[in-house]
């Protein structure tokens, strides 16, 4: 039995957390007049022309685009890197390994944003700084420390019998990886795939340091918010706050269970 | 027998050079280089560096925003941080079950944790705004300049945006956490006739520990760490009192040109940042479900 209080706890909360967001989503089929008269006025009939303005006029279609970019290559290159380094420290044992590991993943405790000043500078001497190259290099460095820990809890719990199995069966090194090892670690891969995906889509930090002509969805977005004060082009800043939402929360709704297992992997251990 | 091992250690060269070249040169050097660079005085990437000492150090200490971002980082750790993870316990007992309800605040919390900190930072800026604001439109406008605009209510303003996009993950942390405690725990605790706040503290709160240790050191970070929020929201407005110490950090980097500044206030949050969760992790060391006697 659930108390009448822990309910209106649980509406109250519920609205707090959904209202925000679909007043976002019916302010984007908004004209700029109906978002000045009101926050409640009628998104219907709505006006998909925001989108196109925000798309084109705006320049977030190509922010999309930089961002998915940017976020697909990280992953190409994370991934393996990450798995490698991940089942090299924890099946393997050498000495450091375990030292190595907890230096990799003491990243995890400090902003990246602590390292900017020298992580410009040396992106800048090389000629990397605003090329999507060095971004997505940053990216892969800076996703390393939770990939690695995630991905040595899933490959330190696989059974020994297993690698013993495959080896006694004539599987070489790269062989027991790749075709014994990463298939068990499969729910692990999902993991960091997904985090990885909804961290590196929203990234702002690095992105606002490294690129300067280029511009990810959240930088331009961002732009243009300190901008609209002076434009008043609503309608389709709220569209772009769709644009950047909505791959997100579609995810989601997909994949519940894989996010919400996701966002915990990081925490509890 | 060596071309054994020589294949072992090949393999294994293979699997942590890439990573580890890419993780020591622009992670791990950069932080190092960060202490270095704290004594220097420069902007950009001139080479034209002059060694300034503990200059840079001194010039915070003088400078007002840096302590506005000390006390706000303060209100965080010591106020925001605990009613966050307090508020996030309750809903998380609130939120236990299979009933539809239940179900539906464990799907919808998450929302704001996952989308753009810039989508939450337009958000609350458009709840805020005085003039086509959420809170106007129910008949709160707020003071003159508005919630974000007004020396008392923009940083408690913050605060509460701060709460919206964070609340929803601890929430889930500590839902995870009570479906890891075993029902006959509860029902054992429920014969014994402990209910509600008493069994909270007596049972449950101890078999949260390590859950709630992970918490504390999570939302420490969270709340020393934060930058897209406030940068785009207030960029510390109105007069540094929504300030935090990346955005000041940035600040600097970029509209000051103050390199050397920006190393040493780096060099203070890793201070900072590595003292406290130290500190969080003393303190929740002791495992209270673990026997007393020795």
């Amino acid at each position: 039995m659930k108390s009448l209080i822990a309910k209106l706890g649980m509406v109250f909360f519920a609205l707090v957390v959904v209202l925000p967001v679909a007043w976002v989503f019916a302010s984007s089929l908004k004209t700029n007049q109906q978002i000045i008269d009101s926050p409640f006025t009628n998104p219907i009939p709505p006006h998909f022309e925001n989108f196109g303005k925000a798309w084109v006029a705006q320049d977030l279609g190509s922010g999309f685009i930089l961002s998915l970019v940017v976020t697909l290559l990280t992953l190409v290159f994370l991934i393996p890197i990450g798995s490698m380094m991940a089942y090299a420290l924890t099946r393997y044992k050498f000495k450091g390994s375990g030292f190595i590991l907890s230096v990799v993943t003491l990243g995890m405790l400090f902003p990246n944003l602590l390292a900017a000043v020298p992580l410009f500078i040396m992106m800048a001497k090389v000629g990397w700084d605003d090329t999507i190259f060095g971004l997505v290099l940053a990216y892969v460095a800076y996703s390393i420390p939770f990939t690695v820990f995630v991905l040595s809890g899933f490959f330190s719990a696989l059974p020994e019998e297993l690698a013993e199995a495959a080896t006694i069966d004539g599987a070489g090194h790269w062989g027991l990886f790749l075709k014994v090892m990463m298939p068990l670690a499969k729910p692990g891969i999902w993991v960091v795939v997904i985090f990885n995906s909804i961290g590196l889509w929203n990234e702002y930090n690095l992105a606002k340091i490294l690129l300067l002509r280029h511009k990810t969805l959240p930088v331009g977005l961002a732009d243009l918010i300190s901008q609209q004060q002076y434009a008043g082009e609503w309608g389709s800043l709220f569209a772009g706050a769709v644009l950047v939402m909505l791959p997100i929360l579609t995810m989601y709704m997909i994949l519940k269970d894989k996010v919400q297992q996701a966002m915990l992997a990081g925490a509890i251990k | 027998m060596v071309s054994k091992n020589l294949k072992r250690n090949g393999f294994l060269l293979a699997c942590l050079l890439p990573g580890l070249i890419l993780y020591c040169s622009l992670v791990l050097v950069p932080f190092a280089r960060t202490i270095e660079l704290s004594g220097y005085r420069f902007s950009g990437v001139s080479t034209n560096r002059k060694f300034v000492g503990f200059d840079n150090f001194g010039k915070l200490w003088e400078s007002e925003p840096f302590w506005w971002a000390i006390r706000n980082g303060v209100i965080m750790l010591l106020v925001v941080g605990p009613v966050i993870l307090g508020l996030s316990m309750l809903l998380a007992h609130a939120a236990q079950g299979t009933s539809r309800l239940s179900r539906l605040m464990r799907t919808v919390y998450l929302f704001p944790n996952l989308i753009s900190l810039v989508a939450a930072a337009l958000i609350w800026r458009n709840i805020y705004n005085p003039s086509v604001g959420l809170l106007r439109g129910i008949g709160l406008p707020g003071p003159q300049n508005g919630w974000l605009g007004d020396l008392d209510t923009a940083f408690p303003a913050f605060s509460v945006a701060f709460a919206w996009v964070t609340l929803g993950f601890y929430t889930m942390l500590f839902s995870a956490g009570l479906a890891g405690i075993p029902a006959e725990v509860h029902e054992a605790s429920e014969l014994e006739g402990a209910h509600g706040l008493r069994k909270y503290l007596l049972i449950t709160r101890p078999l949260l520990w390590s859950v709630r240790r992970v918490a504390s050191v999570h939302i420490t970070i969270a709340a020393l760490g934060v930058f897209a929020l406030v940068n785009v929201m207030t960029d510390g407005e109105p007069s540094g009192r929504t300030q935090s110490l990346l955005n000041y950090l940035y600040r600097m980097m970029t509209i000051e040109g103050e390199f050397g500044k920006a190393a040493a206030l780096g060099v203070v949050m890793m201070v900072i940042t590595s003292v406290t969760s130290l500190m969080l992790w003393m303190l929740f060391r002791r495992d209270p479900t673990a026997r007393r006697s020795a």
